[in-house]
């Protein structure tokens, strides 16, 4: 029997189920392409997104229209707005968009558990982030009990990687519904640590270890962080994030969360065009 | 092969001509690939081709020009890492009427990362005709010291060569139907030898191998992204298994509709030469960004040289941080200190390239050496008031710090991306 990395399903996508690492004798399985939506939006910005990322639902239709497989909705206004605002918005991006939604909240273990609360008891399935090694239990506790699927994030270490695995199933998580986020550096600043993790951990769950088959998601967002992005050039900004994109895709992984449409344009053709 | 293999084509004189006292002491060395089988004077031809063979790697490593590229051994960077980095060129017709300003334009082109310098290694001048090819050879020859490579049929090759053979050009290229020529034309230099598919690349390799042309390039046809990829990969897999007529760096023109998406893909995944037409500082500085960075030691974490970093142009009024010298943690206190948007003077301590939370832990992080280290960069000279900020994490040091050197220390968040909110 062949192994492989776990194959899910999230809304009408399916992710994962490779049977062995990229190119390799012409497989290739498609990764899917999510796009960020910040609520308060974030800094740094492609020039075509700056008016409508002051408004999230807006945002997130632009994003459905370009091509976006998955909106990554970034929830961090828990200070500023109450929980029910937050929900409420999600609920909208949900029934507006149709599209799978991957949310991620401010990172204060408390307020994201009441919020994921909230928001799974409007109804709907979603993908909820991030446990981390330190403070997992809460939101894992939700994932299991509405079945959600659950970002599982480490720090550029393949141990921590697949000891949050570990952690998450004792639990009672069901390893079919954990994605591994292996913490993406930013392109010149750490891009080729994750690669090798991704590599190492791709071979390795093709060999057979259960506690990494889970498949893996990129999320590019750091690159929006650095003096090269900050300094505006638009061009550039794009063909950085296209970049760090494509090296990923050669990695392996099963989903990249991208912020410039053009860019995801960009490597949703080419990656059309390696099935 | 193992020792005992090797140690059978030797002659077993033990008489220690080749700088190793015995032959079973040799033939280990040469099993771990630490000796040359040339060495031994009274080794036989078959022998020694025998054992030459043997101790190549399975990627062949050819010279173009000043670079190396090739010597590869392994699928993945992280069983080992990958060697050489690929040559980027671009490729310029010889009747391109803007033919001098692309020239002017990549010379100029050029980023500096991590103490390395990025640029482009490679011009490509590809004949239209026989008289234009001369004159654009000559013309980029002496506008530029980049590598060169000439693409044209035999005669035209023969005509440009003669221009330039002290630049040791690269020629494109050798195919089933003109080995002899070629091959006659090249004599030492380096060819790029073209076929319809990888059966046919290994009988052209071995003709040439034949010919006596030996520093040969494989070029992987590019029909589509996805055959390229499965062609590049394929060359690399089965030369590891030990084909050894695919057993040579690759060379591969992107598709200039997609330059950079194939380039990207090209760099990752083991093409030793990459040919784009478009010269633009836009997509070259990711792209070399990525070369860099995938062609990094993953054994070895980068370092970057210690000492003081100046961020926003600070002055003597400016806050002064400390951190240590692993390349990612200094990137990521850099962008971090830009993002408060106040100047900064960044010391940073020689680590040996490990994080602040490795270094504590590894004892890498003494008060002496910060003390040293503080006092050695002159950094007071730096500043008007003798304060600085540490990482959080090394906050147990602080009370020692400031007894020792006199600084009045500063406990900085644990993460820097919190010194945003911390200097405000």
């Amino acid at each position: 029997m062949t192994e492989k990395i776990n194959q899910i399903e999230i809304g009408n996508l399916k992710i994962g189920g490779d049977t062995s690492m990229p190119f390799f004798e012409e497989k290739f399985t498609k990764p899917a392409i999510a796009m960020e939506v910040y609520d308060p939006k974030p800094k740094t910005l492609p020039k075509e997104l700056e008016k409508i990322s002051s408004n999230p639902i807006k945002w997130a239709m632009y994003c459905k229209e370009k091509g976006a497989d998955i909106i990554s909705l970034k929830l961090k206004a828990l200070r500023e707005k109450t929980i029910q605002e937050e929900a409420e918005l999600v609920k909208q991006i949900a029934e507006q968009t149709k599209l799978p939604l991957i949310i991620t909240g401010c990172g204060d273990e408390e307020k994201d558990a009441e919020l994921f609360t909230k928001i799974s008891d409007m109804g709907g399935k979603f993908i909820i982030g991030n446990a981390e090694q330190e403070k997992y239990k809460k939101i894992a506790a939700i994932a299991i009990a509405y079945n959600h699927q659950l970002v599982a994030l480490s720090n550029i270490d393949i141990n921590i990687e697949k000891q949050l695995n570990i952690l998450l199933t004792e639990l009672g998580m069901k390893k079919e519904n954990i994605i591994i986020d292996p913490l993406t550096g930013a392109l010149g600043y750490g891009l080729e640590y994750t690669y090798s993790i991704i590599e190492r951990t791709k071979l390795e769950a093709l060999q057979g270890d259960k506690m990494l088959q889970m498949p893996i998601l990129c999320d590019l967002s750091k690159i929006w962080e650095i003096r090269e992005t900050k300094e505006g050039i638009q061009e550039r900004n794009a063909a950085w994030e296209t970049t760090a994109a494509l090296s990923c895709i050669a990695a392996g992984v099963s989903i990249i969360t991208m912020r410039d449409p053009s860019a995801m344009q960009k490597v949703k053709k080419i990656i059309s065009e390696l099935q | 092969m193992n020792t005992l293999e090797i140690y059978s084509k030797l002659p077993k004189k033990n008489c220690g001509e080749c700088g190793v006292a015995t032959c079973l002491a040799f033939a280990m060395k040469l099993a771990q690939k630490k000796e040359d089988s040339k060495k031994c004077p009274y080794i036989s031809e078959e022998n020694k081709k025998t054992l030459t063979e043997q101790s190549t790697t399975p990627i062949k490593k050819i010279n173009i020009g000043k670079y190396e590229i090739g010597d590869e051994t392994v699928m993945f960077r992280h069983e080992k890492k990958f060697y050489n980095k690929p040559i980027i060129a671009i490729m310029i017709e010889d009747n391109d009427p803007e033919l001098e300003q692309k020239i002017k334009k990549i010379n100029k082109t050029s980023f500096e990362r991590i103490g390395e310098k990025l640029e482009i290694e490679m011009i490509a001048i590809k004949a239209s005709e026989k008289e234009k090819f001369k004159q654009a050879t000559q013309k980029i020859i002496s506008l530029t010291t980049k590598e060169i490579m000439l693409i044209g049929n035999p005669e035209q090759l023969k005509e440009a060569i003669m221009f330039c053979s002290d630049r040791k050009p690269l020629l494109c290229s050798a195919n089933l139907s003109n080995i002899e020529e070629v091959a006659g034309i090249a004599k030492n230099l380096p060819i790029v030898a073209t076929a319809q598919n990888l059966e046919e690349t290994k009988k052209l390799t071995k003709a040439l191998e034949n010919k006596g042309a030996i520093n040969i390039i494989i070029e992987i046809k590019n029909h589509n992204t996805k055959q390229a990829l499965r062609d590049l990969f394929a060359v690399r897999n089965r030369a590891i298994k030990g084909e050894k007529e695919l057993g040579y760096p690759t060379i591969i023109f992107t598709d200039k509709e997609k330059e950079l998406e194939e380039a990207a893909l090209f760099i990752t995944k083991y093409a030793q030469i990459i040919v784009l037409q478009e010269i633009n500082e836009n997509t070259l500085m990711p792209l070399l960004t990525l070369r860099q960075s995938i062609y990094s030691d993953p054994q070895k974490p980068i370092q970057i040289q210690p000492g003081i970093y100046e961020i926003n142009n600070p002055d003597k009024n400016s806050t002064a941080y400390l951190t240590t010298n692993f390349s990612l943690t200094y990137f990521t206190v850099t962008a971090d200190i830009q993002n408060t948007g106040q100047p900064g003077h960044l010391l940073v301590i020689d680590t040996e390239g490990m994080s602040v939370l490795t270094a504590l832990a590894a004892g890498k992080l003494e008060i002496e050496k910060i003390a040293k280290a503080i006092k050695e960069s002159r950094l007071e000279e730096k500043t008007k008031n003798k304060k600085i900020i540490i990482p959080g994490m090394m906050a147990a040091l602080s009370g020692e710090l400031e007894e020792k050197t006199g600084w009045q220390i500063i406990v900085g968040p644990s993460d820097s991306s919190e010194l945003s909110e911390f200097t405000k």
